[in-house]
């Protein structure tokens, strides 16, 4: 029976990927003292485990789920990085800096002091600071130092298991420590620090992040009966000329038949029109100037299509909404704008609104007519689930030759590496599509399986092919790994305490977000905003954590590199 | 210059096969008429073009590990076993045996065709599954069949090594694939017309037949699709004195539409039930269209104000727990104030849809999808049982553990008659998806949470991965497999044939023997061969979307049946 399951896990090394996967996963979500462990820590102990009955892992599906993670990761936080930088939140990014510069600094102490391997050192700042994708980049960058195989293979596995060996600590030990000394340090209570700087903000109620479609659209669709004041003999046009703010009439009831709207139709008292409009002309004037609104549900059965489009089209640039409709015309009839959007900030929508290129516009209309309104401005994004495959394909492609690159510095070649040009490629690429969303579509759902699949199946084939050898001459120094782990955690993380505090003097609330944003942890900004009954740390959250997902990350081959 | 890039790529196998993917995407795009290869194709093109080109002009060889080739055809093995499975039930049960009978014509038809063409003309090995795969545009066969190869299912003759097998499996594939794609567009797009039908006329009449349809079954891709809501939410100014001090409950159950949001001075008031209203509240009420004109004109006059018309909706699947208590009907619930706020969509049962009455007696475990305000879904979901909500996220527990078992039973055999019978990994893998969408489609608590954006990520990555990395293995292998020409001249053929004419005897049986209606016909033959561009096609042709309604059974069943024949195609040579 042994034997026989040991066998299929040697012949079919998928099996035992995935199974390290779906047993990682699940001991990651359990709670042991109310802190859940994660997926990726487990998986590496579930595959470490699972491989010690032998099984080989060719590296090329490393560092195809490992491009795979890392472009995701530059994709999705790319428009965010580059916005941080426009805001003035330089306490925040210096914060980041300082957590960043204090780890790396703390590791190479550390590695010199107890005489760890590049290996153990890149390993164990990875784990101490939870950051595994610098794992990643590290084992990617040990590759490369030119080194036989074995010796490659030797430090890899020693980066591992420090890894996981540091990581139990990174996660409990960081959380400790937020919750319970980083307050004592501040000597304020973070419950009243935070009720002070809502009422300083105002905030406003919101409903929580669990909503996604939001049910306030602009335009609605309304039925009326035209009443004797109308007047009879008046043609679709000329009415809707009159209830004006671009309303439109979409269809029409005479008698028995439904018919839509053509703008010579002459419209009849009893007649029964179906009104599209902006709400606000819709609830405030129309029932007075047409007649009562009725409920029929073959006039109102009309199927409006939203469509985002993007403004490609030169003709279109620095024009406004006005002069756009005087140069289509007549075409217009039975189109509205929902929104526009620049670089994912909402714009008003006025006739004077100039619309750029790269704008997002939503029109709603009838879909010949939304696809008409898509030529004349550019390129239409239709709804879909499908990934473009192009992008991400070229994106990596770009992204390791990015990496290929070396540039001389006193003489020491540096390069990205390709985990590290892979990620600037995922960031310009991500930005770019803000910017211009006429490529690159990848739904947030296949960035997701995209990125914890990626990354942790990554980690299971590391895992898998981690040997029994390299987890005894770890053991050997395993209790300096622990204690270097230790001081690695604990160590940046009060410094930057302490520097955001006394010297920037930041708002105590604001900082813990801040510092939960620069160990990249949303676990951390949990137990802050428990701790402040608040979701104000948030508000730091976002940027230290955008900016130390790549430091830490580029940090993994500094370690390599300087150790 | 082309020794060095050769070298770097050999050397580089990681770019290669991001750079094939990317190149071979953008092939699929490139549109000729009506007609594009499709990404798969496109892929596999430029892999094999770049092997054979670096190997005929420098001598290298691109090696991609087996393991990585089929890692990917794992994840696109299980997307597709999970995007069939509830369609290849629902439609066993109602039209199951006619579709299932024109199903196994076309398949077997192909077989025959693809196995004993090769025989009789004398064909490598490999090259029958090969052509299989690529006239029936069914990538996943050519997986099956290079996996029993790997193996060792199929024994390989003497003098002949299973790279050079494989080789043929994919040089049969991609000889087949394009032109079976234009032909089997051609076909259907006028099978109808062929058959004396005048395709938009018939397409009329069949739209007469088939009614309603219901609602997208829970835990299925398109289970949250938002669609044409019947509820109209407006705003109203408190004026009359008879609603000025009531409670919101008073007002939700004499107007029949419930408040959903109070707003007092410019602020949203947190609300329950018992909030009593004041003079100049703005009073946010949902409903149908129909109640809201009827009832509401007594609150006040209608206001378009911006912050208590912007509402956020949720929607969410409630799995009836225990504490609903078994035999509850949909009109207690509605009185217990549990639905409060909540519109009711639909109704599951046991991957079912059921009529929404009132007097209905529900069970644990039945679906209730419903649509509000957060704190109203929240609230039903916290009496009721168990919330399922739309969500970015996906379980990788279910995905890894499924693909692992389903791997697992598959490499399990059994040997009948001297011939070892199992499913083989893939199909264990594609059987563990449809089993896994199943149990979603009866409990969308289980399993999941699945989104379709990540299904069809896994779907077109991984069979797209799997095809550059085998292209590039096999190209050299192809280059010698094709220097003798009479071969590509017999596989072409044996290809068309294998690709139309199984499809044109079917329709004929159908339309004769089945008496099935001439369009959803063409629908079912297109998803016997598996063909969603034929289907496509008819559609437009018709300028109808009653072909849809024949398509998605046989396509399930052609997709199980056509793995299992590319299996024997290998294991019976």
């Amino acid at each position: 029976m042994w034997t026989g399951i040991v066998d299929i896990l040697q012949r079919a090394p998928e099996i035992a990927l995935f199974l390290s996967l779906a047993i990682g996963y699940r001991l990651g979500s359990i709670p042991i003292f109310g802190v859940t462990l994660g997926a990726t820590v487990s998986t590496l102990l579930a595959a470490i485990a699972i491989g010690q009955v032998g099984i080989t892992v060719d590296p090329l599906i490393k560092s195809v789920l490992f491009a795979l993670f890392i472009f995701i990761v530059g994709y999705r936080s790319g428009p965010q990085f580059v916005a941080s930088f426009k805001r003035a939140a330089g306490s925040q990014l210096a914060i980041a800096v300082m957590l960043a510069g204090c780890g790396v600094l703390a590791t190479i102490v550390v590695a010199r002091l107890f005489g760890l391997d590049k290996g153990a050192a890149a390993g164990l700042m990875a784990g101490a600071l939870t950051q595994s994708p610098a794992l990643g980049t590290a084992t990617d960058a040990i590759g490369r130092l030119g080194l036989p195989a074995d010796q490659v293979k030797t430090l890899a596995d020693s980066a591992a298991v420090a890894y996981a060996v540091t990581y139990l600590f990174g996660e409990f030990g960081l959380l400790m420590c937020v919750r319970n000394i980083v307050p004592l340090l501040l000597r304020v209570d973070l419950k009243q620090s935070a009720r002070k700087l809502e009422t300083e903000m105002h905030e406003t109620g919101s409903d929580g992040d669990g909503a996604h479609l939001i049910a306030y659209q602009p335009l609605d669709v309304r039925a009326y009966r035209v009443s004797e004041a109308v007047g009879s003999q008046i043609t679709v046009v000329d009415l809707e000329a009159r209830i004006g703010d671009r309303a439109f009439i979409a269809r029409v009831r005479q008698g028995d038949a439904v018919r839509p709207a053509q703008r010579d139709l002459v419209l009849h008292p009893g007649d029964v029109i179906c009104l599209v409009g902006h709400r606000a002309t819709l609830a405030d004037k129309t029932a007075a100037l047409l007649g009562a609104e009725v409920d029929d549900a073959a006039v109102l059965g009309v199927t409006l299509q939203p469509l985002d489009v993007v403004v490609t089209n030169p003709t279109a640039d620095g024009k406004s909404l006005a002069e756009i409709a005087a140069m289509v015309g007549i075409r217009t009839r039975g189109l509205s704008i929902a929104s526009i959007h620049r670089a994912l900030q909402p714009l008003p929508v006025t006739p004077g609104t100039r619309l750029h290129t790269g704008d997002v516009v939503r029109v709603v209309g009838d879909e010949p007519r939304v696809k008409q309104a898509a030529e004349f401005l550019g390129y239409a994004d239709w709804p879909t689930d499908k990934s473009d495959l192009v992008f991400v394909g070229l994106g990596i492609v770009s992204g390791t030759l990015l990496g290929l690159l070396s540039v001389p510095v006193f003489g020491v070649p540096l390069t990205l590496g390709t985990g590290g040009g892979v990620l600037v490629a995922g960031l310009l690429l991500g930005w770019l599509r803000s910017r211009r969303p006429t490529f690159g579509r990848v739904p947030p759902a296949a960035q997701w399986v995209l990125s914890d699949f990626g990354l942790n199946g990554f980690i299971a084939t590391i895992g898998l092919s981690i040997g029994g050898s390299a987890i005894h001459a770890i053991a050997q120094h395993g209790i300096w790994l622990l204690v270097g782990g230790v001081i690695v955690t604990l160590g940046p993380l009060l410094v930057a305490t302490m520097f955001g505090a006394w010297v920037l003097k930041m708002n105590p609330v604001i900082l813990c977000g801040a510092l939960a944003g620069a160990q990249t942890n949303a676990a951390v900004l949990n137990a802050v905003n428990e701790t402040s009954d608040s979701s104000l740390p948030a508000l730091g959250f976002t940027l230290p954590f955008a900016v130390n997902n790549m430091l830490l990350t580029v940090a993994g081959p500094i370690i390599v590199a300087l150790v | 210059m082309a020794e060095s890039l050769f070298g770097f790529l050999a050397n580089q196998p990681f770019v290669t096969l991001f750079l094939v993917l990317g190149l071979g995407h953008l092939l699929g795009r490139v549109k000729l008429g009506f007609f594009s290869p499709g990404s798969t194709a496109g892929a596999l093109i430029v892999a094999l073009a770049l092997g054979a080109f670096a190997f005929q002009t420098t001598g290298v060889r691109f090696t991609i590990p087996d393991l990585l080739n089929t890692l990917f055809l794992a994840l696109f093995t299980y997307a597709i076993g999970l995007r069939v499975g509830p369609q290849f039930v629902e439609g066993l049960r109602t039209e199951g045996a006619r579709l299932l009978i024109l199903v196994m014509i076309t398949t077997t038809l192909a077989f025959v065709i693809a196995f004993g063409g090769s025989r009789m003309l004398g064909l490598e090995p490999g090259f029958a599954a090969g052509i299989l795969s690529g006239s029936n545009t069914i990538s996943a066969v050519m997986g099956v069949a290079t996996a029993a190869v790997d193996q060792g299912l199929y024994e390989i003759p003497a003098g002949l090594t299973a790279q050079q097998v494989k080789a043929n499996v994919a040089a049969g594939y991609s000889l087949t694939y394009i032109l079976s794609v234009l032909s089997i567009v051609l076909l259907v797009r006028n099978l109808p017309g062929i058959f004396g039908f005048d395709p938009v006329k018939a397409a009329k009449e069949s739209e007469k037949k088939f009614g309603a349809t219901g609602h997208a079954l829970p835990g299925t891709s398109a289970a949250f699709g938002v669609g044409m809501l019947p509820v109209d939410v407006r705003v109203f100014r408190v004026a009359s004195e008879s609603v000025a001090g009531r409670k919101v409950s008073d007002i939700a159950a004499q107007f029949a539409t419930p408040v959903l949001r109070l707003t007092r001075h410019g602020v949203v008031v947190p609300l329950t039930l018992d909030t009593t209203m004041e003079r100049d509240d703005l009073v946010t009420v949902g409903g149908s269209v129909a109640h809201l004109l009827a009832d509401t004109a007594g609150i006040g006059p209608e206001v378009a104000d911006e912050q208590a018309r912007h509402l956020d909706v949720d929607q969410a699947e409630i799995v009836l727990g225990s504490k609903a208590g078994s035999g509850v009907t949909l009109e207690e619930l509605q009185k217990s104030g549990a639905l409060y706020g909540v519109r009711l969509r639909a109704v599951f049962r046991d991957g079912h849809e059921l009529p929404v009455l009132p007097a209905m007696p529900l069970q644990r475990h039945d679906v209730l999808r419903v649509i509000g305000p957060p704190q109203a879904v929240t609230r039903a979901a916290g009496q009721l049982g168990q919330a399922v909500r739309p969500t970015n996220t996906t379980d990788i527990i279910t995905l890894a553990f499924g693909i692992a078992a389903g791997y697992a039973v598959g490499l399990v055999s059994i040997p009948i008659a001297g011939i070892p019978i199992g499913l083989g990994a893939m199909g264990g893998v594609v059987v563990a998806g449809m089993v896994v969408s199943i149990l979603r489609s009866m409990n969308p608590a289980v399993g999941g949470p699945m989104p379709e954006g990540a299904r069809a990520f896994l779907e077109s990555i991984g069979v797209d991965l799997f095809v550059c990395g085998l292209g590039l293995n096999v190209a050299p292998a192809l280059v010698s497999a094709l220097t003798g020409g009479l071969t590509t001249v017999y596989v072409v053929l044996l290809g068309l044939t294998t690709a139309v004419v199984p499809t044109f005897i079917s329709y004929a049986f159908g339309l004769w023997v089945l008496k099935m209606d001439p369009m959803v016909l063409a629908g079912a033959v297109a998803g016997a061969r598996n063909s969603t561009t034929a289907m496509r096609a008819i559609s437009s042709r018709s300028n109808s979307a009653i072909p849809a309604f024949g398509y998605p059974v046989p396509y399930a069943a052609s997709t199980v049946v056509f793995l299992v024949y590319g299996y024997l195609t290998m294991v019976l040579w």
